[in-house]
């Protein structure tokens, strides 16, 4: 079996994506809470995140030659569908890092009004990136039951 | 007086650090949401015909729009650290975020 062939890197990415988009659950229900502290699971589910995209991104000029073209001839919806998941994927990876660095910084305020607003931006942030993840995931599924790399 | 003394030190020993990781973090913070407001509005633009920035034909579009937020981001985030934005207009990232979340909405929905 070739480990970087198409077929290998996109189940990875899906199996990635589904476990970045649990783990940005994480954060999102940790930092309800403004004082609350979760730098592990906030890094952690950052990093996943970006590298489930940076996977992503390794395959999408192959994509665009071998399955786009098919999938719109096939199923235009799923076609679109797939169009609105990469906006998702990276409305989840921007959101998820403004997330951590506001996470970051709410643990450094001068003031308990600013350590507050902040604290309020990144649970903001990971509840967008978290949701973001979970759709752009589940339409992610939807293209692949249709077509995916042979 | 001794005691006035060193919380005095203490506070100028520690404060300027945790001040600068605060305003670094926060304008990163600022640049990640102005990167995506970017995304989303060059994909927007590009949905109506609108050609804001001249894109070479053989770029991938995806690419392009990456490399665009990453940039503008970056110097977004360079310039709020400079002129120290979060405490200038403390609301401002809530804003840039809030922002960025509704057009990336209404590309998700209108215009993918």
């Amino acid at each position: 079996v070739n480990l970087i062939s198409p077929r290998v890197v996109e189940h990875v990415h899906g199996h990635m994506g589904w476990l970045a988009s649990l783990a940005l659950v994480h954060p999102a229900i940790l930092l309800r809470r403004t004082k609350r502290r979760a730098l592990f699971a906030t890094a952690a589910a950052t990093v996943l995140v970006t590298l489930t995209a940076v996977m992503g991104a390794a395959m999408y000029p192959e994509y665009r030659t071998a399955i786009k073209p098919a999938l719109f001839a096939e199923a235009p919806s799923l076609g679109w569908a797939f169009e609105r998941k990469e906006h998702l994927a990276t409305a989840a990876v921007l959101l998820a890092w403004a997330g951590l660095f506001a996470h970051l910084a709410a643990h450094r305020p001068n003031g308990r009004n600013e350590a507050e607003r902040l604290a309020r931006l990144a649970h903001g942030a990971y509840v967008a990136a978290a949701f973001s993840a979970l759709l752009a995931a589940s339409l992610g599924i939807a293209v692949a039951c249709q077509r995916s790399f042979l | 007086v001794v005691e006035r003394a060193e919380i005095e030190w203490g506070r100028q020993e520690v404060v300027p650090a945790s001040w600068s990781l605060l305003r670094i973090a926060s304008s990163a913070a600022m640049g990640c949401s102005v990167a995506l407001a970017v995304y989303a509005a060059l994909q927007l633009a590009a949905a109506m015909s609108l050609e804001i920035v001249r894109r070479d034909p053989d770029d991938v579009p995806l690419f392009f729009r990456w490399r665009m937020a990453i940039l503008v981001g970056a110097v977004t985030t360079l310039v709020s650290c400079i002129v120290d934005v979060h405490r200038r207009v403390p609301w401002l990232a809530t804003w840039a975020l809030g922002i960025a979340c509704v057009v990336t909405a209404v590309v998700v929905g209108f215009a993918p």
